[in-house]
């Protein structure tokens, strides 16, 4: 540490940290208009000056590091001047009438100026107007007068402007307000690792996307990184720009648009979310960053499009009933159910997207009040799976993983079909570890994603083959003598189909220096679970969960990590919803652990386990009557869509709850409308276990409730009438719920509210790993038919609401509306680029438009599968990963 | 003998012969400048025509292509050697006068005294170029006004040897530094540089021995050595010269740099505007590479360097040593932020050393003869030998090699002929447009204003790479502001706000005084500017306002004569004649036919000037200097 004085201030930092970073971190004003904290420093602005006892004339803030005895003054006339100076510079290449204006606060949107007539773009115009850095900074730097240039005919008035590019649905590119500071360019490029943007034009430099077209031509993906460190309205958010100059409070919570667990902060205006930032300080992994989903998908859904008020299925039409009615009513159907066909008779669904209170009431209500264990969601048997194998290899289903080893990993083994679409974040936290760690990269993938260009190694075998890849580099790194507990004798000898024997050897070779020579690690394991064929699943992660065992033995729990593909996955099965699990993770089968499960809610609890939520559809209409559904959306997530349909079809009684008027909703007897995202309070269970709060920002919809109080109130209904008397149902508020889940969870001993509010994070007690040894490996058949097999996976522009509600705009840059195919493949078929292609099988067809690209391997073409509704699964059978489809033109 | 310089005699005694046939020749041998400036004279046509001719008089002679000489002025020339008479240089000597030449030389008459410019006479133990004794007829070129001020050592093979020919380089003693050097330590080597006292050719006058001190000492390999041949500076030419007329000067100072630095690999960075230099060098690189003299273990030294041209990309900052590395690293060429320098992390982040061509050229001749010797001539500061381009508004344009100190009064007045007849002397634009200008009463004072570094900085001022631009009265430094202001701005690289947007400012201001809206209070305004501006990263920025100073504090009376009296001096500010009928000639049809905007017109029989039309384009004063007169545009005001 280093003691220095500001302003005569006695000041601690760091050795060498930044002078900029360390004068602003100690509340000084320093204007800095190029500075990215983080980043080396760009020195293009030239403000930041400031004098340093013992140095001659001015220095840089940002170019200078601190050292033990430095005397700094940011308040000295000599510095004063030059920031002005070079601020007046700066705004040579700005509309600044403005902002040297003294007149500025008392200036109307209607006013004339009365000082000059050139003045075109005044501030008051501007959607950045009072968050805008330049701004500020002319505030500070007492710029009001100080215009040495005044009458002088300014080329940057006299010369036409650039036009804005506002062509696409994010992002709004507005050249003319740019200052050079370039930090979009820096952000882009050493933060994002996308390199969209470019520092142009040698006379005139001007920042470019892409080639210098409009910004959706180029690479950028939206990710809103730019618009934060922007500091002036050159970048902007298109969707509520202006509404969002009015924020009147930030509300921090979290995004649930995948399972990585990104902070935010949502700005409200008028009860609705206008505007997101990264929380930076509330989140390790994610930090200042985002997706388009995060920053983008939280207005993609209007109130007035989800569900205001319940809705009864009466005669044949929906009507809207009261609360009062509707509870009744599903209490009372329940009951009666219950009372003809036993507590069996009826099923549950909980949802990833749903809060752990939530998904917790959930399981309370199906085993405890209910009395029925057969409880489940769509994203459950996937799931499951990749803890079947976790389990068998480490004695636990619950990995002690921390994503933020990620970006300090040497050696990656990435398993993903694309991990910049399903989980953007942790692809720019796996691309830092390569760029900014030089680390090696094994990409698993049958298909193209970003990802692959930053691969040391890209293996890309046939769809369903991922094990039989990992298989056979275990196997190759077995070879060397490799020992672990439960390596079979004899390993199966997969070939993997589409994978070259020498990029095999390659990754093998990889694998092997990171396990002899320590610089090569840390290593890590990543797996992102496809959405479909839990049989490969588990054999994808036993074969993982082997290969990381062989390579670091007991170390090996800590450095795999599994991302599920939905946000709260790994909740939802912690607090029970699953067939064969009870809260906590006790067995549903063991009578100890149903007997804890009695003593802890004061009530008996249906045990055994329960049927999953392939087998409740199966048994709709005969053993299963009645089925509630919270959040979860089977016509959408399962594949074999007509066979669910008609299950649905067949019950007595189906009950969604949920915000949406989704497919499923609308064959529901009863809906009743859960308030929403960002409409709620709870927490949610990121991939490597952050439990994360989530806060009420936007007012709900309508007279819609929050699932975990409609829960509530079914379950005190329903526990009326059946008499149960001591289990605790009448929560007052949610923190209740969860102060009840963390003594029954251990994993949630520190999730209380008060405690995550301070930082606290989870505790492993109990779920720590037992063992490290290699699960069985099972490869999976490929019975795959003649045709070209159909991938299908997460879009990374695609918004999960929209889509199941059928939205026009789900994807509003319309990038996930094709079906993805290699060019060969299109010249054998015929197909151009944009023309109609039918992809049909037994199970159903589809027309869409062709896009053609290298990324799709022969022989495979690819959906999103968001694509209109999740129209892709109707063409899948159930357990496939990939679908048997004939390709013609139409 | 140490094992370097004996492979280094046995590669002599294989080059000997051949460059025996080219110093004594048995038959006539016609030695032709191809050069960029020559070839811009026609040297290549002189060329074609000179073997077409000597083929078709069936003439037994032979052809050798060499570098330029320096002597731009008396472009195309070519240098004749016949057996038995002293070498004869000829100047201006185009396409159409080879017939008349060869007629001469190879006839009774042995010589063209018309076209000749001297004689000259190598002697080959001395390396101090052209010296000679009168032949009958015919001047020594030596004692010519061009010749008598310079000392030609980095220049003494320019010209002379084939710029081609590796043997006629190493036969002449090249080569011998690096072998010399070779059988000394590193530590030596930059001792004997250090001794010499040589520093940076490229501008900022660095002690050359500290820099490479530096690589030596850096930790981190490879180590890299780098040349900046992106000699961007309007109006300087030098290195060009010299790599298009003795390229293995440069790589043996190079070699002689890996060995001192331990550097293994070097770039060797020339502008794209220089396609013959990177053609030359290309070529040199190959043919010192066949030699065994790059690559590994040189000459059995166990020293191992490649060396790489690589071409620009036309970047007037990529000139800067940062801005050159970026460029080098296929990055946008802009300079980098300092510390790290260099020495501690440059190209690709690693220890790297740049210096200019010139300098690492200085090298071999240190090594070879020595640091006393080198030190024998120039200043009392500054030691040594510096080439300067000399060109603008003077009579005698070309690159000439003096001792450091000689006063730049005689360079420009003896050499240079002084300024084109009927024009007086207004001042010196040395090293770039960065760099200001010097007014005449500076230059002809007692002192002539010396070419060493020092009495440049005095002024405010950079004596810079060699350029040397001179002006003369019918330039205007308030024009000549705008222009380079303009051109600082566009070769800003664009990072620092004070550099693309106080250029852009000035540009304004001079802009409008330019045309007349010039105010007293200007002069503060262009004082505040300077002063922020040189809070630039690199030096582009930092001396963009260099030539608003020298405004400013030198040439106080035409600015005021801008500001006040709304006038151009020079009657070169556009914005500040008006051009009038003065006499009615014959020129004057021909000077309404060529205006381009018919400005020109002719009533009741003669001819005036529609102001209002007038674009003031000069091509009417071109055509019809008589009639036509450029007066002040606001002269009632006055």
């Amino acid at each position: 540490m280093a003691k220095l004085t500001i302003n005569g201030r006695e000041v601690e930092a760091p050795d060498g940290a930044p002078l900029v970073e360390v004068i602003k971190n100690a509340g000084i004003f320093i204007s800095n208009l190029c500075y990215v904290d983080g980043l080396p420093p760009y020195a293009g602005c030239r403000t930041c000056v400031v004098e340093i006892e013992g140095m001659r004339g001015v220095q840089l803030a940002c170019t200078t590091r601190v050292a033990d005895g430095m005397v700094v003054r940011t308040d000295g006339e000599e510095a004063k001047r030059m920031r002005q100076a070079a601020l007046s510079l700066i705004m040579s290449y700005h509309s600044d009438r403005c902002l040297t204006c003294h007149r500025i606060v008392k200036c109307k949107p209607g006013d004339t100026c009365l000082r000059d007539g050139v003045v075109t773009h005044r501030c008051l115009t501007c959607s950045k107007n009072y968050r805008c850095e330049l701004q500020t900074t002319c505030e500070m730097l007492e710029m009001a007068g100080y215009e040495p240039w005044e009458g002088e005919e300014r080329t940057y008035y006299t010369t036409p402007q650039p036009e804005p590019d506002r062509a696409n649905p994010f992002l709004e590119f507005d050249p003319q307000m740019c200052i050079i500071c370039t930090r979009c360019v820096r952000v882009c490029d050493e933060v994002r690792h996308t390199g969209a943007i470019t520092l142009a034009g040698r006379f005139n430099p001007r920042i470019e996307f892409g080639a210098g077209g409009p910004v959706h031509e180029s690479n950028c993906d939206f990710c809103g990184s730019c618009i934060d460190v922007c500091p002036t309205a050159t970048l902007m958010e298109h969707p509520n720009k202006w509404a969002a100059m009015q924020t009147e409070r930030w509300v921090p919570t979290a995004c649930t648009w995948c399972s990585v667990g990104c902070s935010i902060f949502l700005g409200i205006k008028g009860g609705r979310g206008v505007i997101v930032k990264p929380d930076t300080a509330g989140n390790p992994f994610s930090r200042d960053q985002l997706c388009v989903r995060g920053r983008f998908h939280y207005d993609f859904v209007r109130p007035h499009q989800r569900l205001q008020r319940p809705l009864l299925l009466r005669d044949g039409a929906r009507q809207e009933v009261s609360w009062e009615e509707a509870l009744e009513y599903a209490a009372s159907r329940l009951a009666e159910i219950r009372e003809a066909h036993g507590p069996q008779a009826i099923g549950f669904l909980g949802s990833p997207l749903m809060t752990n209170e939530e998904n917790y009431l959930l399981a309370k209500l199906a085993r405890a009040v209910v009395g029925s264990p057969n409880l489940d969601s769509t994203a459950g048997p996937v799931a499951r799976a990749a803890l079947e194998a976790v389990r068998e290899a480490f004695g636990t289903p619950v990995l002690p993983a921390d994503l933020t080893r990620v970006p300090k990993a040497r050696t990656l083994l990435v398993v993903a079909e694309d991990l910049e679409s399903s989980h953007n974040v942790a692809s720019v936290r796996v691309k830092d570890a390569v760029i900014r760690e030089g680390a090696r990269l094994i990409v698993v993938s049958p298909r193209y994603g970003e990802l692959c260009d930053f691969a040391t190694v890209w293996l890309q075998p046939r769809p369903g083959q991922e094990a039989a890849v990992l298989v056979s580099l275990l196997r190759s790194l077995a070879r060397d003598g490799g020992a672990a507990p439960g390596l079979p004798e004899a390993l199966p000898d997969p070939e993997p189909e589409g994978v070259e024997a020498g990029e095999l050897a390659r990754a093998a070779d990889i694998l092997r220096e990171a396990v002899r020579d320590q610089s090569w690690r840390p290593l890590a394991f990543v797996y992102a679970l496809p959405y479909l064929a839990p049989e490969h699943v588990r054999a994808t992660a036993a074969a993982l969960c082997g290969l990381a065992v062989l390579c670091l033995g007991d170390e090996a729990p800590s450095c795999l990590y599994v991302l599920p593909q939905e946000a709260n996955v790994w909740g939802m099965l912690d607090v029970g919803v699953a067939p064969d699990l009870l809260p906590g993770y006790r067995e549903a089968g063991s009578p100890a652990d149903q007997g804890d499960m009695e003593r802890l809610w004061g009530t008996p609890v249906a045990g055994g386990p329960g049927s999953d939520v392939w087998h409740m559809l199966q048994d709709a209409g005969g053993r299963l009557r009645a089925l509630v559904v919270m959040g979860d959306n089977p016509l959408f997530f399962l594949p074999d869509r007509q066979r669910v349909e008609e299950a649905l079809a067949r019950l007595e009684f189906l009950c969604v709850i949920d915000s949406l008027d989704t497919a499923t909703a609308r064959l529901a007897h009863l809906v009743l409308p859960d308030s929403g995202p960002y409409s709620k309070e709870g927490t949610t269970t990121s991939a490597d276990r952050r439990v994360l709060r989530l806060h009420v920002a936007a007012s709900p919809a309508g007279e819609s409730r929050p699932a975990w109080a409609i829960l509530r109130d079914l379950s005190l209904r329903l526990a009326q009438r059946l008499g149960l008397g001591e289990v605790r149902l009448n929560y007052a508020r949610v923190a209740e719920v969860m102060d009840e889940l963390a003594e029954v969870v251990t994993l949630y001993r520190h999730a209380r509210y008060q405690e995550l509010d301070n930082g606290s994070q989870q505790s492993w007690d109990g779920l720590s790993p037992r063992a490290a040894r290699v699960p069985t490996l099972r490869l999976p058949a490929n019975g795959h038919g003649d045709g070209h097999l159909l991938l299908t996976s997460r879009g990374l522009y695609t918004s999960y609401e929209a889509a199941a509600l059928g939205l026009e705009d789900a994807d509003r840059l319309h990038r996930e509306e094709s079906l993805e195919m290699n060019p060969a493949d299109a010249a054998a078929l015929g197909i151009g680029p944009g023309d109609l292609v039918r992809v049909a099988n037994d199970r159903g067809e589809l027309v869409l438009p062709a896009k053609l690209t290298y990324g799709a391997a022969q022989g495979t073409v690819h959906l999103p599968l968001h694509y209109r509704g999740g129209a892709a699964l109707s063409l899948f059978g159930p357990g496939e990963p990939a679908a048997s489809v004939r390709l013609s033109r139409a | 003998m140490a094992a370097p310089l004996e492979a280094y005699r046995r590669l002599q005694e294989a080059a000997r012969p051949v460059w025996e046939a080219v110093a004594r020749p048995e038959r006539p041998l016609f030695r032709v400048a191809v050069a960029t400036c020559t070839r811009a004279a026609g040297a290549d046509e002189t060329l074609a025509a000179l073997r077409e001719e000597l083929s078709r008089r069936g003439a037994e002679a032979d052809v050798l292509i060499v570098g330029c000489p320096g002597l731009c002025f008396a472009d195309p020339v070519v240098d004749v050697h016949l057996p038995g008479l002293p070498r004869v240089l000829y100047g201006r000597v185009t396409a159409d006068q080879v017939p008349r030449l060869l007629d001469a030389v190879l006839g009774e008459a042995r010589v063209l005294p018309e076209l000749a410019l001297g004689v000259v006479l190598y002697e080959e133990e001395r390396m101090e170029g052209y010296r000679g004794t009168p032949v009958e007829g015919l001047p020594d070129l030596a004692q010519s006004d061009w010749m008598r001020l310079q000392v030609r050592r980095l220049m003494a093979n320019v010209g002379h040897v084939g710029a081609e020919e590796i043997d006629h380089y190493i036969a002449r003693g090249g080569y011998e530094g690096l072998a010399k050097a070779l059988s000394m330590t590193p530590e030596e080597v930059i001792k004997e540089v250090l001794d010499s006292g040589l520093w940076g050719r490229g501008g900022a006058a660095f002690p050359t021995g500290r820099k490479w001190d530096f690589l030596r000492q850096a930790r981190g390999s490879p180590k890299y050595l780098i040349c900046n041949a992106d000699e961007g500076d309007p109006g300087a030419f030098v290195n060009r010269s010299l790599m298009e007329g003795d390229p293995h000067l440069l790589i043996e100072g190079m070699l002689i740099a890996a060995w001192a630095t331990g550097a293994s690999y070097g770039y060797i960075y020339i502008r794209d505007e220089y396609p013959l230099p990177v053609e030359r060098m290309r070529k040199a690189v190959e043919q010192a590479r066949e030699r065994g003299l790059l690559g590994e273990n040189v000459l059995g030294s166990g020293l191992s360097c490649d060396l790489e041209v690589v071409r620009g990309a036309g970047s007037y900052v990529c000139g800067e040593e940062t801005g050159l590395i970026s460029s080098l690293e296929d990055v946008r060429g802009m300079p980098k932020i300092r510390p790290p320098y260099p020495a501690q992390a440059g190209v690709f982040a690693k220890p790297t050393n740049v210096n200019n061509v010139e300098s690492y050229a200085n090298v071999p001749l240190i090594l070879r003869h020595g640091a006393g010797w080198y030190a024998s001539v120039g200043s009392e500061r500054n030691k040594g030998t510096k080439m300067f381009s000399l060109s603008g508004q003077v009579q005698r344009v070309g690159v000439l090699e003096v001792p450091l100190g000689t006063p730049v009064r005689d360079v420009i007045m003896v050499a240079g002929g002084g300024p084109p007849e009927g024009r007086k002397l207004k001042g010196l634009q040395p090293g770039g447009p960065l760099s200001g200008v010097a007014p005449a009463s500076r230059i002809l004072a007692q002192d002539g204003l010396p070419l060493e570094p020092e009495p440049f900085r005095e002024i405010g001022m950079l004596m810079g790479a060699g350029g040397l631009v001179v002006l003369d009265d019918s330039s205007c430094v308030v024009d000549l502001a705008l222009y380079f202001e303009w051109f600082a701005e566009d070769e800003s690289c664009g990072r620092c706000t004070t550099c693309f947007g106080g250029t852009r400012r000035l540009q304004e201001m001079l802009r409008r005084i330019s045309e007349g809206g010039g105010r007293p209070e200007d002069v503060p305004l262009m004082r505040l500017l300077p002063d922020a501006m040189r809070n630039a990263n690199c030096a582009h920025g930092q001396a963009a306002p260099t030539i608003i100073l020298s405004l400013l504090d030198l040439f106080q009376d035409e600015l005021q004569e801008h500001l006040v009296r709304k006038r151009c001096p020079a009657k070169a500010c556009r914005g500040l004649v008006r051009y009038e009928v003065v006499a009615q000639d014959e020129a004057l049809p021909r000077a309404a036919d060529i205006c381009p905007t018919q400005a020109i017109v002719k009533e009741d029989g003669s001819y005036r000037i529609d102001q209002a039309r007038c674009i003031r384009c000069n091509a009417c004063k071109e055509v019809a200097p008589q009639a036509i007169a450029v007066l002040d545009r606001f002269a009632e005001q006055a």
